[in-house]
């Protein structure tokens, strides 16, 4: 199929390419003909064209287009087109075969047909495409030459020196490669010579090592080679070097047949290749026999040997040249330059008018937008679209030089600039390479101008480098500013702080200089403009009279700094390049004021910083470092010194100076330091001594300047002193460090043993010592114990020791309290054999001893020995003192804490058996700590309730409300310090009873007196309340007063009875008050009884207590109440109303007295009327009758008088009544007239009795009450008599009507009447009586005095 | 002894009639001679007190309604012996005249002349 269009490229190609165009390439690896790139075209069409047989092999698949000539060699590969080179190329395809990777690798090759026997040589040259990447491969082939000579021609032996030579040459030919040609020509020559091998070694640039490069063997097997001449045969290689050849005949007749029987070598020769005074190569050819060599052999071996290096040498350029052309090809095809071949054309007279194009690289195509194909043939004022005439002259007369030139004008065309140089090939062929140089020349514009910018920024610099001042600078720059731009006016405004004010104006020279801003707000303009870019450019301002004006802001950190401004007297505005010049200066320049200012800042502060430099304390110096050669630090110099540095150092003007030679000994540190710090800049601070001074220093160490000025500052102290304390306290807090371990150690043992032998081993293992050893002295300082001890490689020494068994010197130490150091002891004078003997056999060469004093007496020693003699440090034996001092601290505090834990335990056991509850608050938030389980019998209430949030609130809730102020305020004391009791009540929560509750509270207070807890203890009244309770009651409800008293009566306290009963207060009671309420004469009884008291143990008294005006009656027991030891504490006493029975008792004995007096009274009454009426009777009746009736009569007042409640009195009517019913049969009238209840006593009632009684007998015998119509009238009354307090009883008894017997019967009758009437009445009682015997009867009267009312003897009534 | 009240003066004071009627008659009958009887303290002071002085006295001690230690005391002040009559106990009698001979009534005659006849022994 035809491929239709676009092939019009591939116009001719004779046969091939008709066959090309004819054939259907799209599906083969190529594609479609019309898709075929550029590179193919112009490959295929070069090669389908050209006379030469060639043939093209493209793509992957190296597709095979041959051209006609190479299609129509005889022997050639016949029809090949389209097949995969070198397929179907017969008998050559081999070694073209191998030969197309390194074509494709772009390294040209040669494949020499002829040693294959072939009729053509082949050239591969590698095909690149517009990437310079290797996409086929052309195939030149030239005929072989000399045919029959380009067979391979087994050498025969012998044949002519000069054939064989011809040969050689004619086979090295063609060939490419070096090392093709060395080894044909070692075949060659191997088989031309008859020799087993033939070799060619190269030598290296040193001469002597070598490599070999080719050979040639028969029989190949061959062990390795050494690879040194100097190895192999040192004087070979000399004479090698020299040009010599060297043959040997026989090996086994040379020193080193050995190793040539190792090779296999019988004889050689060796043909050294000398260029230019070098040895590059050895050719050689050796046999297994041994070989008279010939001299033809010899020569024709050297001739071989030199045209086969020649060969070499041209193959080796070749290739070079091949790669390089092969370079150059592909340079070509990618040069970016545009590159074309061309031809001038001439006109009639020779003038160059023009020129066509015959060849264009990819680029030129690109450049012109035209293929080659297109381009190609056409005259270059057709193509060219920017062709000027001049052109073809310039190039003419660069060909007319010969050489290549330069066209002398940058060629314009398409808007770029180009730069052509042209290249004569010869006549009027020329090529030219086209540079696009339109960047370039951009690049150059700008650069001019950078240039011209550079300059004139050189210029201001340099303009204001030597300026100082701020001010001249600003003036200065706008100065130059303006000259460069042409400007009438440049100013700049600087803003000041936040507020931006006009700063200093600058005018520039020139005309124009008035108006500055023209009344703008520069800050504004450019502020307006800095929002956009930040380098705002103002737009051109055109005044009114026509001037153009810009401003330029510089703004540093989004702040507007400074402003330049200028102006100019033309319209046009400001281009960018200006305005950038402006802000480039107006940078610089502002750069430069900033400088200038802070140079002058700077030299206030160096003035500043000189005066501290003068005057500071420390010392402060410039060095510069020295270096020798290797760059270590040797020496410095010292530069500046201040005041101070002289005093701290001791070196005097050491300004100028060197270190080395002020102070000789000085240490290397302090060199490299200082070296160090100059050349790293890293600032170093350390502290070191200076040997040479005797100081020690603390160093800062600067650099100052750049490095290259190797200048160091240096700021120091003296701190020798300083150091000489830190030393001191480094010990100390070693020791401290120590102590502290030990502390630590110690603390948590209880053991009092185990601490002293832990506090040794610290100690020893701390001192590096033999033993540390703990003493314990006994309370009389007699003795040491020790228990607890270190020792590390001896015995240790334990028990119990005599103080004095120690030595005297050393005991006295000891109980003085001082510490012995004994370095060597053998070294002791005062030591004698023996005590050296006794140290020795305890393995004691040095030993420390360190009492332990408390309150001036031995309480401990701690011992060091060590083996060996060693010098104890003050440090080591204050250590050791140290140690000693708390280690016996530590073993007391252990023993105080086993006691105290024992005693905290039986307070522990205490507290919890004790029924009474003992706690513990802490004094500031008065919140329990402590119950015992007692709490909870008390309280009611389990311990972890009670002690549950906030105790207190929650105890003073249990009591009750009234109670509350008391408690709080007992605990308010307590926390004060006092010691408080008081009792409270609580409700106990568990059954809401009430209890009585006694606190004895105390403080405790710590060391510094301040309270830190209140302690107390709980005690349960409630029973015991009760009981007081019940006995308060029972004593204010009994009736007895009780008193309680001490002493001698003094009253302590009396119950309330007291108080009610004598109205007296408590105040006026206690004491001697009592006594006042006494009745005034019973108080001595009191007393008196009081003052028996003691003697007595008690007392019992009766006295009267006064009791409103009158007083009544107490008896009063007193009794001592003892404690256990019987004495008296204090007395106990009653007193009890006793004035009713007093007076019962009174009564009682009155009575009794009464009774006895009576009764004693009656029997005398009785005998006495016995007698009498024994004397008045006649006989025993007589005195039995009248004896009975009288004792009657008596026994009837007695009757009356022992009555109960009328104890001695009875009335006289019911006595009259009582005598007058006891007359039996009583007859007659009876009349009684009286006042009832006219009291009698009872011995006038009974005389009155006996009285009335003998006149009733009487009257029964004979008188009135014996005769029915007799009368007898008794009548009485009670008359008071005037002048006289007692009332008489007047009684009238009057009989009437009675027959009187015979007188001197009535006489003998009533004798006893009579007598009682008229002799004993008026005798016992002083009675008026009359008795009168009348005609009618007895009258008798009687007026008798009764008392008042009947007392007693004492008393007066209640 | 018999006969010792032979011609001394008693002084009798007792206020009881029968008693004191009894007492003269039995010291009477001993010879003596009876000053009184008196039947009060005040009777009793009278009739020493006219200059009189009797040997010995018998004094009942419980008089109508005093004591008659008033007139005890007048004649121990005289140095007149005497004795003591009562009803009552003895021990009711005032210290200062313990030495005082007593006799309780009641009392025989024979015991009453033999105190005094003691007395007038010592006398």
């Amino acid at each position: 199929m035809r491929d239709e269009g676009h092939e019009g490229w591939l116009g001719g190609g004779g046969d091939t390419g008709a066959r090309v165009r004819a054939r259907d390439w799209a599906s083969t690896s190529l594609g479609p003909i019309t898709c075929w790139p550029a590179s193919l075209r112009t490959a295929l069409t070069l090669v389908l064209d050209h006379p030469l047989p060639m043939a093209l092999a493209w793509g992957p698949e190296l597709v095979t287009f041959p051209n006609d000539a190479c299609a129509a060699l005889p022997g050639g590969p016949g029809d090949v087109l389209g097949r995969p080179f070198p397929e179907g190329w017969g008998a050559a395809r081999r070694g073209l075969a191998s030969r197309i990777a390194g074509a494709l690798d772009g390294a040209a090759a040669r494949f020499d047909g002829a040693s294959a026997g072939l009729a053509f040589d082949h050239c591969l040259s590698p095909v690149r495409d517009a990437t310079g990447a290797v996409v086929g491969i052309i195939d030149t082939l030239t005929p072989a030459l000399a045919p029959e000579r380009a067979r391979f021609v087994p050498p025969g032996a012998g044949e002519e020196r000069e054939t064989f030579l011809l040969r050689l040459s004619d086979a090295l030919r063609p060939l490419t490669e070096a090392v093709e040609v060395l080894d044909v020509a070692m075949r060659l020559l191997a088989g031309q010579l008859d020799v087993m091998g033939a070799t060619c070694l190269e030598i290296d640039a040193d001469e002597d090592g070598f490599a070999l490069i080719a050979s040639h063997e028969r029989s190949p097997a061959r062990a390795s080679a050494p690879t040194r001449l100097s190895a192999f045969a040192p004087d070979m290689a000399e004479a090698y070097r020299a040009g010599s050849t060297l043959s040997c005949r026989d090996t086994e007749l040379e020193p080193e047949r050995d190793a040539y029987r190792a090779v296999g070598i019988r004889a050689w020769v060796g043909v050294p290749l000398v260029k230019q005074g070098r040895l590059l190569a050895i050719v050689g050819v050796h046999s297994r026999e041994p070989r008279d060599w010939t001299r033809e052999e010899v020569r024709l071996l050297e001739d071989v040997a030199e045209r086969a290096w020649a060969a070499v040498e041209r193959a080796r350029a070749e290739a070079a040249l091949a790669a390089s052309e092969g370079r150059y090809r592909s340079f070509f095809e990618t040069m970016r330059q545009g590159y074309d071949e061309c031809e001038m054309i001439r006109d009639a007279t020779g003038r160059p008018v023009d020129y066509r194009v015959l060849d264009v690289n990819p680029a030129f195509e690109r450049l012109l937008g035209m293929t080659a194909g297109e381009l190609r043939g056409r005259r270059a004022s057709e193509v060219m679209p920017d062709f000027e005439e001049w052109w073809p002259a310039e190039i003419d007369r660069i060909l007319a030089t010969g050489a290549p030139g330069r066209v002398g004008r940058e060629v314009p065309a398409f808007d770029r600039f180009y730069e052509v140089t042209i290249y004569p090939r010869g006549g009027d062929r020329f090529a030219a390479v086209c540079d696009d140089i339109t960047e370039r020349r951009r690049v150059e514009l700008v650069r001019r101008e950078n240039e011209a910018r550079q300059v004139f920024l050189l210029r201001l610099s340099d303009a204001l480098r030597p300026l100082g001042d701020p001010g001249e600078i600003q003036e200065t720059a706008c100065r130059i500013m303006a000259e460069q731009v042409g400007a009438e006016w440049v100013g700049c405004a600087e803003a000041c702080g936040g507020d931006q004010t006009i700063g200093r104006q600058f005018p520039a020279a020139g005309p124009g200089a008035t108006g500055g801003w023209f009344g703008r707000d520069p800050f504004r303009s450019a502020d307006r403009d800095a929002g956009d870019t930040g380098s705002g450019i103002a737009p051109a301002h055109s005044t009114s009279d026509g001037r153009s004006f810009v401003a330029v802001p510089l703004v540093k950190a989004e702040d507007l700094v400074v402003v330049f401004g200028a102006r100019r007297a033309r319209p046009s505005g400001w281009t960018p390049a200006e305005v950038s010049l402006i802000e480039e200066a107006a940078d610089r320049a502002w750069a430069a004021v900033e400088r200038a200012r802070a140079e002058v800042a700077r030299r206030a502060s160096e003035e500043r910083y000189r005066t501290l430099f003068e005057s500071i304390d420390q010392g402060f110096c410039v060095i510069e470092v020295l270096f020798d050669e290797a760059g270590a630090p040797v020496d410095y110099l010292f530069l500046e010194a201040n005041p101070a540095f002289e005093s701290k150092t001791g070196l005097v003007e050491a300004e100028g100076k060197r270190m080395r030679a002020l102070a000789p000994g000085h240490e290397q540190f302090w060199f490299d330091t200082y070296g160090r710090v100059a050349r790293t800049g890293h600032p170093e601070r350390f502290q070191h001594r200076a040997e040479a001074l005797g100081r020690w220093y603390d160093v800062y160490a600067l650099r100052l300047g750049p490095a290259e000025e190797n200048r160091v500052a240096i700021l120091f102290d003296d701190i020798t002193e300083r150091r000489r304390a830190e030393t001191a306290l480094r010990e100390s807090e070693e020791r401290q460090a120590f102590l502290l371990k030990l502390s630590d150690t110690l603390r948590p043992i209880a053991d009092p043993v185990e601490i002293q032998a832990r506090a040794m081993r610290v100690l020893g293992e701390h001192l590096g010592v033999t033993r540390a050893q703990y003493y314990e002295a006994d309370p009389s300082a007699t003795y040491l114990d020790s228990q607890g001890g270190y020792a590390d490689g001896a015995p240790p020494v334990v028990g119990r020791f005599r103080i004095d068994d120690f030595g005297q010197h050393v005991t006295e130490a000891y109980r003085a309290g001082r510490t012995l150091a004994v370095g060597d002891v053998t070294a002791e004078a005062r030591f004698g054999a023996e005590e050296l003997g006794a140290y020795a056999a305890l393995g004691i060469g040095a030993y420390l001893g360190v009492p332990v004093m408390k309150a001036g007496r031995l309480a401990g020693i701690v011992g060091l020995h060590q083996a060996a003699k060693r010098d104890w440090t003050p440090a080591e034996v204050a250590l050791v003192e140290e140690t000693a001092d708390r280690t016996w601290a530590a073993v007391e505090r252990a023993r105080t804490e086993a006691a105290l834990r024992e005693s905290e335990e039986r307070f522990r056991q205490f507290g919890e058996a004790s029924r009474d509850v003992l706690w513990i608050r802490d004094a500031e938030t008065l919140q329990w700590q402590y119950l015992t389980p007692a709490f909870e019998e008390i309280y009611g209430l389990s311990r972890e309730e009670a002690l549950a949030n906030d105790n207190y609130r929650s105890w003073m809730d249990l009591i009750v409300p009234e109670d509350r102020a008391r408690a709080a305020d007992s605990v308010r004391s307590i926390r004060r310090g006092a010691h408080v009791t008081f009792d409270y009540r609580i409700r106990r929560p568990s059954d809401r009873a009430i209890r009585w509750l006694r606190n004895t509270d105390f403080p405790i207070a710590d060391a510094s007196g301040q309270v830190i807890m209140v302690g107390g203890i709980g005690h349960d009244l409630t029973e015991l309340r009760e009981t007081e309770l019940r006995l308060q009651t029972l004593i204010e409800g009994m009736p007895q007063l009780v008193w309680r008293a001490v002493g001698g009566g003094t009253w302590t306290w009396a119950s309330p009875q007291w108080f009610e009963y004598t109205g007296q207060s408590a105040a006026e009671s206690l004491g001697w008050g009592w006594l006042e309420a006494l009745y005034p004469p019973d108080r001595e009884t009191a007393r008196e009884a009081w003052a028996h008291a003691l003697e007595t143990g008690g007392f019992e008294v009766e006295y009267r207590l006064r009791r409103g005006e009158g007083f009544r009656w107490f008896k009063t027991r007193a009794t001592a109440v003892r404690d256990g030891t019987g004495a008296i504490i204090e007395w106990l006493g009653t007193s009890t109303d006793i004035h009713e029975l007093r007076e019962l008792q009174e009564r009682q004995r009155i009575l009794v007295a009464e009774l006895q007096h009576r009764t004693r009274n009656l029997m005398a009454v009785v005998r006495s009327m016995a007698d009498r009426t024994g004397d008045g009777s006649q006989d025993l009746d007589d005195f039995l009758q009248r004896f009975r009736a009288r004792l009657e009569a008596l026994a009837r007042v007695q009757g009356l008088l022992s009555r109960l409640g009328e104890t001695d009195r009875v009335a006289f009517d019911e006595l009259l009544g009582t005598e007058i019913e006891a007359m039996p049969g009583a007859g007659g009238q009876v009349i009684l007239e009286g006042p009832r209840g006219i009291r009698l006593r009872s011995s006038m009632a009974q005389m009155l009795a006996m009285a009335l009684h003998e006149l009733a007998t009487n009257a029964m015998k004979y008188g009135a009450l014996s005769q029915p119509r007799a009368v007898l009238a008794v009548r009485w009354s009670a008359r008071r008599s005037d002048g006289e307090n007692r009332p008489w009883l007047d009684i009238e008894w009057r009989e009437s009507g009675v027959r009187m017997p015979p007188a001197d019967r009535v006489l003998a009758e009533t004798g006893q009447g009579r007598e009682l009437i008229e002799r004993a009445l008026p005798y016992q009682f002083g009675a008026k009586t009359t008795f009168a015997l009348e005609e009618d009867g007895v009258h008798c009267t009687i007026s008798i005095p009764v008392s008042a009312s009947g007392e007693s003897a004492a008393g007066s009534a209640a | 002894m018999p006969d010792l009240l032979r011609g001394r003066t008693v002084l009798v004071v007792e206020d009881e009639y029968y008693l004191a009627d009894d007492l003269r008659r039995g010291l009477e009958a001993a010879g003596a001679v009876v000053l009184g009887p008196a039947a009060s303290l005040a009777d009793g002071l009278r009739l020493i007190g006219d200059g009189r002085s009797p040997d010995l006295a018998v004094l009942d001690v419980n008089l109508r309604d005093v004591t008659v230690y008033e007139l005890a005391e007048a004649l121990m002040a005289r140095g007149i012996p005497f004795v003591f009559a009562t009803g009552y106990d003895a021990a009711r009698i005032p210290e200062r005249f313990e030495a005082v001979p007593k006799l309780l009534k009641p009392f025989e005659m024979g015991a009453l002349t033999a105190a005094l006849e003691a007395l007038a022994a010592r006398g």
